[in-house]
């Protein structure tokens, strides 16, 4: 009954700071996709000229969960529940439905109204109506896409979440480095800091209000904590030591770092407030990349102790340490899944760097994408997307998603040469 | 170098299977219910860009330094093995030559950047290029430097010196490089 759908989409969407294109290019139909049609909104407000259901559609192709059908085999072009023919959207192979349309409104620019249904028992799952303000477009558009999303999956929503990542620009001797935030989907890039010299490492704050990163500025990689909305920022800590790979405790209160002292590289936490800091790791070699679980209890991180790159996991309480990874020669630069249960590193078992994926349940590890030059793995904060940098010697983007037996199946990526270290934002609180 | 961004998604099993059911498709009028209301959404913060410290680009000034007493151009560059901070190769001693200028002038301090290739995590290359450094300081004392006239800093694979994805590039950035001040 279900079909199975081969889409060629190529959406190419414009990031402003970085020239960067974000292109989609499916390769592979998708099995066990949901099939769901978007039919374009109808527009009764004069001016407006945007696309809910493209936009919808991207939304929802990108996450891998479902096969939307082009608008060109949509057997009905009707924009409420009551006019659909159900029969045609089944025997299309259709099962869910999305109406809508832009009207004006008195209290706000226009309003929009959507229902989704369920063409099988021929009703309404669920149905919204949004008063819109001028410029939210995209806004309103991914939280449609959330509310589709997790009623039919059950799970949150990622739509309306955002990206950071550094780009870099090199014009003959001069460089200049900007850490950016953009929307999901790559639109929206805006700015937060330039500088001259190199920036790294950016991580979200748990609440989304301020990234923390590693700036050169004082010619030494230092962290920097920067709350977005006011622009201000400070040194954390305000030592000049080399510090780097700043990650934030589950309650935003602390920051892991690492700190060069003396000889060594060691991991610290540091409490904000309090400018407190703690020594955490006493190994000899090389320890970073901190990551806090998110239990609060635990701190993930690389060492070389053991003679290559592995990950391990140090309790807080007891300080008792634990090896993770023991496959390859090489794991680090890990991000763990918001529910604490996957772990996502660069992986190297002698055939380049890979992104690979480590269920601490099970102990299964897998590795998830087949590129050379593959790193920053980061979570989304549904745990079901993973965001990662990769080097690519030809020009085009790739789709990829994997299902859940680990088979890669589609690549999505911004084309721009510049861009690295991307982290997904938490949701908002 | 070039860098792109991948997403990767990962779908469970779909839900339920679907139910097929009888259905009088003849068009009726179905009342609607009333559409539930979001409150209205404001167009989202705006993250005004921070001050820094400096915005305008500038010339980057090439550092290399010569270190001999006779005034030809030399060295200062050492280079290491995938993985390891250890110093390896010096064949026409750099660290020798360095602590010797050290020595003979007393004023002169020394910075030692460390630096490693493209492969791998950025923050587990900043480390290991630190670490390289800070090797290559303990040869300097063990020559009786003084420590604090040492600077160690680590780029990383922030500033390679060449950036083709191969051997050959990997091989000329994973340095420590020697700069008298």
């Amino acid at each position: 009954m279900k079909k199975n759908f081969i889409l060629m989409f190529l959406f190419t969407l414009t990031l402003n700071s970085a020239h960067a294109t974000l292109k989609i290019e499916v390769t592979h139909g998708i099995k066990g996709a949901m099939p769901i049609a978007i039919i374009p909104f109808d527009i009764q407000v004069n001016s407006f000229d945007e696309s809910f259901a493209k936009l919808i559609s991207n939304d929802l192709f990108t996450s891998g969960f479902f096969e939307v059908m082009q608008s060109h085999n949509h057997p009905q072009k009707v924009h409420y529940s009551h006019n659909l023919k159900y029969k045609l959207w089944r025997d299309a192979g259709i099962e869910q439905v999305v109406v809508g349309r832009v009207l004006p409104s008195i209290r706000s620019d226009y309003a929009v109204e959507f229902e989704l249904v369920d063409t099988v028992r021929g009703k309404r799952i669920t149905g919204y109506k949004i008063p819109v303000r001028e410029k939210s477009f995209r806004k309103i558009a991914h939280k449609i896409s959330d509310i589709i999303y997790e009623n039919l999956t059950g799970i949150p929503g990622i739509f309306g979440t955002r990206i950071a990542y550094i780009s870099s620009i090199k014009e003959k001797r001069r460089k200049k480095f900007t850490l950016n935030v953009a929307d999901m989907d790559g639109y929206n890039a805006v700015p937060v800091y330039i500088s001259k010299r190199e920036l790294m490492s950016p991580a979200w704050s748990p609440d989304g209000k301020y990234l923390a990163y590693v700036s050169f500025e004082k010619k030494r990689p230092q962290v920097y904590i920067q709350n977005l909305a006011k622009g201000t920022r400070m040194r954390a800590p305000d030592i000049d030591n080399s510090t780097s790979a700043p990650a934030w405790s589950p309650d935003g209160n602390m920051l892991a770092v690492t700190i060069s002292v003396g000889n060594n590289l060691e991991i610290f936490t540091y409490e904000i407030q309090t400018r407190i800091t703690k020594r955490f790791t006493h190994s000899l070699g090389i320890d970073t990349e901190a990551i806090w679980s998110p239990d609060g209890k635990s701190i993930m991180f690389t060492s070389n102790r053991s003679g290559k790159p592995h990950l391990y996991k140090k309790f807080l309480n007891t300080g008792k340490t634990a090896r993770l990874t023991f496959k390859g020669i090489y794991n680090a630069d890990a991000d763990i899944s918001p529910d604490g249960r996957y772990i996502v590193m660069t992986h190297n078992a002698g055939q380049g760097f890979k992104i690979a994926l480590l269920d601490t349940k099970t102990g299964y590890f897998r590795v998830l994408t087949n590129g050379m030059l593959d790193e920053a793995p980061s979570f989304a904060p549904n745990g079901r997307m993973i965001l990662y940098a990769t080097e690519q010697k030809q020009g085009y983007g790739i789709l990829v998603a994997v299902s859940e037996d680990g088979r890669i199946k589609q690549k999505l990526s911004l084309s721009d040469g510049n861009v690295r270290e991307p982290v997904w934002s938490p949701y908002k609180k | 170098m070039y860098k792109k961004l991948f997403i990767i998604s990962a779908p469970f099993i779909m839900l339920a299977g679907c139910t097929m059911m009888d259905f009088d498709d003849a068009p009726v009028v179905i009342p609607t219910e009333p559409l539930l209301t979001l409150p209205e959404i404001d167009a989202g913060e705006v993250a005004p860009l921070a001050k820094a410290d400096d915005i305008e680009v500038e010339v980057i000034e090439d550092d290399t330094v010569t270190a001999t007493e006779e005034g030809s151009v030399s060295e200062n560059t050492l280079y290491f093995d995938y993985d390891s901070a250890e110093v390896n190769y010096d064949p026409t001693d750099i660290v020798g030559m360095f602590s010797k200028v050290m020595l003979s002038n007393t004023d002169a301090t020394i910075r030692l950047e460390g630096h490693a290739d493209e492969r791998g995590s950025r923050a587990y290359n900043l480390a290991l290029g630190e670490r390289r450094a800070q090797t290559v300081k303990d040869l300097m004392m063990l020559r009786d430097i003084e420590g604090d006239r040492i600077s160690v800093i680590s780029y990383g694979e922030e500033q390679p010196v060449a950036t083709s994805h191969d051997e050959d590039s990997w091989q000329q950035n994973r340095r420590v490089e020697f700069i008298l001040e």
